[in-house]
């Protein structure tokens, strides 16, 4: 398992090389000059050759690249081209936002994926599964801006359950933050969790119909053990790919869901910096986000590791 | 051997029956209804002793065995007559919970194909472990022990060094040796055997074999064991079922059957068999060594659901005559612990291999 995970570190290195050449290279590809939009409609040509030589923008592309990842290794991703602020301490004051969104959203999913999948693999054929699998498409289906307008309607205009906006930090108030999350997260979670159910679904059905689970009831164990004990663990191991992947959605996703309930995630910030042009903010969310990827693609990784003991020896 | 949290074998005279099988009937749910498979087998284990049911894929023989185990799908079969009697007690009308209690520890089965009947997600210590803890309310480190000393038992080198390894890790003949060790870990009074050595090479296919010989003497267990292999059942068996299209043809010692078959089914298959023992099946198929060739028998098996008339065999069969087909043939006693299901078996006399 430790061989595994060193492995898998060291696997991540080159990734990340090759992740900020691409994030980096953001500069070359985005239209337009940051430091006209800085400088204004009326500057002058000095001006802004002025703002250029200032930026460092007229530098070669590698000695831009090197000052910007030896900072970024640092944790210093330099500061934003309009509010002078450092990249790194926007990112820190809106990441807790993201993450509860998107923490929220992931255990939302399960806590329906998993029932749901297992119920409708135990009762293939009955109402239990045709009721599962239309929710599923159903979730799938619709689109979480339209979903989300839904819900809000529903929990907040019409029941008055549930605020509509808003974000309460969890050091102010865990229960104002939990209430606050809740519209949001299911918006969010929808589509994960109609996926990750289809998923469990259909790789329960196949696990349970292998010859090791019949070997189990023929042990004589109760019927719960013989489907979350050797069901489960073996079911589990493409429902964890999918749930990498659906993280990777989830924070794109956000964008969406953040600016719906009004909530100062990532998303927010991302937006404003793409309006603005405002590259090392842009470099900056985009590195940070492809590295939280990457470690969610790790732990998927050694779960595999875990789940499978093949993969640990291989 | 036995440790305090497993019962000791049982010391009862060893010719008393562990399980008894009555007009066993298994229908299955089809496009067309319920269509029968399994039609009134009856047979008997006794401690110590293995039965071997032959037959060919689709004779009923491991859906027999299955009821027997209770493991059958409950939605897409059932069992509308018959009896199992596993000490007194009827398996088949047992409540699902009941069943389970029994299964494992009473009554086991190890399965051919080990690669796939074991779980690659546990070690092979946490999978016997877990049927001693199910049966014994054992704690875990008690399972543990068990676990490696059946490992022991069945001849695996450094069981408590294996006993945390997975089952891939395992060369097949070892994997089946630690199919058999879970089977035996609650010292059951009947072991059912399906097709256990099917997978596996000849040499490899003989030790398991002896394991499972050794298990049965040591134990007492009865062991009901199910193959299409007739080289396997001369190797194991002490008394032999045959089964064809649902039904028991023909049930007789091993020797007596070997020597002297009493149903053209069972000839057919004796004659399809190489002579593993003296020559290998290309000299025995060679002409000129004064040798009988290997023979086939024509045509194919009928299907569950269009059952033909009278005698199942009888299209098959070298021997039919009209009665055959107009008459349901029923078990005919032909010598003393021996029947076969022939109108015409005290008529013939057919071709042993001994």
């Amino acid at each position: 398992m430790l061989r595994l995970l060193v492995r898998r570190l060291l696997l991540m290195v080159p990734i990340m090389v090759l992740v900020s050449f691409i994030v980096f290279g953001l500069v070359l590809l985005v239209p337009g000059d940051p430091a006209i939009a800085l400088a204004g409609p009326n500057a002058t040509e000095q001006r802004v050759e002025a703002i250029r030589e200032n930026l460092g923008l007229n530098d070669p592309i590698l000695q831009q690249y090197g000052r910007w990842i030896g900072g970024a290794i640092q944790g210093d991703l330099g500061e934003s081209l309009f509010s002078g602020r450092s990249v790194s301490q926007a990112i820190a004051e809106r990441v807790p936002v993201t993450m509860s969104l998107a923490g929220a959203a992931l255990l939302i999913a399960l806590l329906i994926a998993v029932p749901a999948g297992i119920v409708a693999a135990t009762n293939r054929g009955r109402p239990a599964d045709s009721m599962a699998t239309v929710g599923a498409s159903l979730g799938l289906a619709m689109p979480s801006f339209w979903l989300g307008l839904v819900l809000v309607l529903l929990f907040s205009v019409w029941l008055g359950w549930l605020p509509a906006t808003g974000y309460i930090p969890f050091g102010e108030n865990p229960a104002a933050w939990a209430v606050h999350l809740i519209l949001p997260a299911l918006t969010l979670g929808a589509a994960a969790a109609a996926e990750t159910t289809r998923q469990l679904r259909g790789s329960l059905t196949d696990v349970l119909g292998q010859d090791y689970v019949r070997t189990a009831r023929a042990k004589g164990l109760r019927r719960h053990t013989v489907v979350f004990k050797h069901g489960l663990k073996n079911a589990a191991i493409p429902v964890v790919t999918v749930l990498g992947f659906q993280v990777a959605f989830l924070l794109g996703g956000s964008v969406v869901v953040e600016q719906l309930f009004a909530l100062p995630g990532l998303g927010g910030l991302a937006i404003r910096a793409v309006l603005n042009r405002d590259l090392p903010m842009i470099q900056g969310v985009v590195m940070f986000t492809a590295v939280i990827v990457m470690i969610v693609n790790l732990v998927v990784d050694l779960l595999y590791g875990w789940l499978n003991p093949k993969v640990r020896t291989a | 051997m036995t440790t305090p949290d497993v019962t000791p074998p049982s010391f009862a005279p060893s010719r008393d029956v562990a399980l008894q099988v009555d007009g066993l009937t298994v229908e299955f749910a089809t496009d067309r209804g319920w269509t029968r498979v399994v039609d009134g087998v009856s047979f008997s284990v006794l401690r110590g002793e293995t039965l071997a049911i032959v037959g060919e894929s689709g004779s009923g023989k491991s859906v027999t065995s299955l009821a027997c185990m209770g493991l059958l799908p409950r939605r897409s079969s059932r069992t509308p007559s018959g009896t199992a009697e596993l000490d007194g007690v009827d398996l088949l009308s047992l409540p699902v919970r009941a069943m389970e209690d029994l299964r494992g520890d009473r009554i086991a089965m190890a399965f051919q194909e080990p690669m796939t009947s074991l779980n690659p997600a546990y070690t092979v210590g946490d999978q016997i472990a877990e049927v001693v803890r199910r049966h014994r309310d054992a704690a875990r480190k008690e399972g543990w022990r068990r676990a490696v000393e059946v490992l022991d038992l069945v001849g695996i080198p450094r069981a408590a060094e294996r006993v945390k390894s997975y089952p891939h890790e395992f060369s097949g003949g070892m994997r089946q040796r630690v199919m058999i060790a879970m089977a035996i870990a609650c010292e059951p009074a009947v072991l059912i055997a399906d097709e256990l050595t099917t997978a596996l090479d000849v040499t490899i296919q003989a030790q398991v074999l002896d394991v499972v010989r050794q298990m049965r003497d040591q134990l007492g267990m009865a062991v009901l064991f199910i193959t299409h292999d007739l080289a396997v059942v001369a190797d194991i068996a002490d008394r032999v079922l045959v089964m064809y299209a649902g039904q028991e043809v023909e049930t007789s010692a091993v020797d007596d059957l070997f020597a002297r078959p009493a149903h053209p089914y069972t000839e057919g298959l004796l004659r399809s068999m190489p002579q593993s023992s003296t020559a290998t099946a290309a000299t025995a198929t060679a002409v000129g060594t004064g040798r009988r060739r290997l023979d086939s028998i024509p045509g194919q098996p009928p299907v569950p659901g269009s059952m033909p008339a009278g005698c199942r065999f009888a299209p098959r069969c070298p021997y039919a005559v009209e009665a055959c087909v107009d008459g349901v043939p029923e078990l005919l006693q032909v010598r003393p612990e021996h029947f076969a299901r022939c109108t015409r078996a005290l008529e013939l006399t057919l071709r042993g291999t001994r």
